[in-house]
């Protein structure tokens, strides 16, 4: 059965420590976004919690050429996340390691899942996202990531730390981003 | 620019969708259950919204057995709203590691291709009318001498920005699969 959602608002650039929620296991939320370039979303994370981060981007819509680019999930401006890229697009097949400031949830357009493992100090990140919008990634390339952060300190408190999705494709986003709460 | 966020606690709930004659809308956390018997088109009979939703879908496929040799590893997804399209309507792109190699590939369909020959497989699907895409969490496919079992990854997109994706659609087997039986789990995600 379906519980009564339990519905909040809040202006997520401007978020707040306090603002944060912690989601028990099973629990989801959903933030609808448009014309963005910056979202917060404000999940406390657990330490040893498990988290499926869905975002699925809608615009700018299919056939627009948009600038390919990291679009990170970041944990906080000092984290340094490193990312193995697996990739088959139009113009042949790769693999990479990237160093960014986050976990790399998408590559311009497209939709994308992501299973966080939190056990501080250490975030493990499985990532799997459809890329569109620069030309050669016209059928939809499939990428596979696997990230992982240590955290070197803790910069706000374990209870402070929520995500932050980041979009540097240089035009505003739309879409959702669902988080659920696996353990 | 606009920002509205949605806290629910969801528990599972089970919808079991194998004799639909209509299309039923999934609430958000709901699943969708789809049983089938020796068939390879299985009409999941999902209504979608007009603003689009995300879907996880499973498909598992219980015989014939991992050992039926059905030949061809044609190509099995999903047809949207129930219908094939231009030949050249849907993009893929995917890599494998089958018993000999691992390789890679594009191509473009009629359909949104998932799959190969008999497989199990699981997928992510995104129907916005301005953007609807999929991606593959993975599927092991089995059915002929090189896939005994094949990994593949695979993404696809419905190039295609104005038509409006109202039923989930049908899933398919290759003509090769014979008449497969199984279940397809449909989760609305949002």
């Amino acid at each position: 059965m379906l519980c009564d959602p339990v519905l909040t608002s809040f202006d997520f650039l401007r978020v707040e420590p306090e603002d944060l929620k912690q989601l028990l296991p099973g629990e989801v939320l959903t933030i609808t976004f448009s014309g963005e370039r910056v979202v917060g979303v404000p999940v406390r994370l657990v330490d040893e919690g498990v988290y499926e981060v869905i975002v699925a981007m809608n615009q700018p819509s299919y056939g627009t050429s948009i600038t390919g680019a990291d679009q990170l999930l970041r944990i906080s401006s000092e984290t340094s996340f490193t990312n193995r890229v697996v990739w088959r697009s139009d113009a042949g097949s790769g693999a990479a390691v990237l160093n960014a400031g986050g976990h790399r949830f998408a590559y311009a357009n497209g939709a994308s899942r992501s299973i966080v493992f939190f056990n501080y100090p250490s975030m493990f990140v499985l990532n799997e996202h459809i890329c569109h919008g620069p030309a050669a990634d016209s059928r939809g390339t499939v990428v596979t990531i696997g990230s992982f952060a240590n955290f070197t300190s803790e910069p706000s408190g374990l209870g402070e730390f929520g995500f932050v999705l980041t979009f540097h494709s240089g035009v505003d986003m739309s879409g959702t981003v669902t988080v659920r709460r696996i353990a | 620019m606009a920002i509205v966020a949605e806290f629910r606690r969801v528990l599972p709930e089970y919808v079991d969708l194998t004799s639909a004659t209509s299309d039923v809308m999934l609430e958000v956390g709901q699943i969708g259950v789809i049983r089938f018997t020796n068939t390879r088109e299985i009409a999941l009979h999902v209504a979608v919204p007009p603003d689009g939703a995300v879907y996880e879908i499973v498909v598992h496929t219980k015989s014939p057995g991992i050992t039926q040799n059905v030949g061809a590893a044609g190509p099995s997804g999903l047809k949207p709203n129930n219908l094939t399209y231009g030949s050249t309507a849907f993009g893929h792109t995917q890599y494998y590691r089958n018993s000999s190699s691992l390789g890679s590939g594009v191509s473009d369909h009629a359909y949104q291709r998932v799959a190969s020959a008999l497989s199990t497989s699981v997928f992510l699907v995104s129907t916005s009318k301005t953007l609807k895409c999929m991606v593959s969490e993975g599927c092991s496919s089995w059915g002929n001498a090189t896939d005994s079992p094949t990994f593949i990854r695979c993404a696809g997109i419905w190039k295609d920005s104005t038509t409006e994706w109202t039923s989930l659609g049908t899933w398919f087997f290759d003509a090769s699969c014979g008449t497969p039986s199984g279940v397809i789990l449909v989760r609305r995600v949002r």
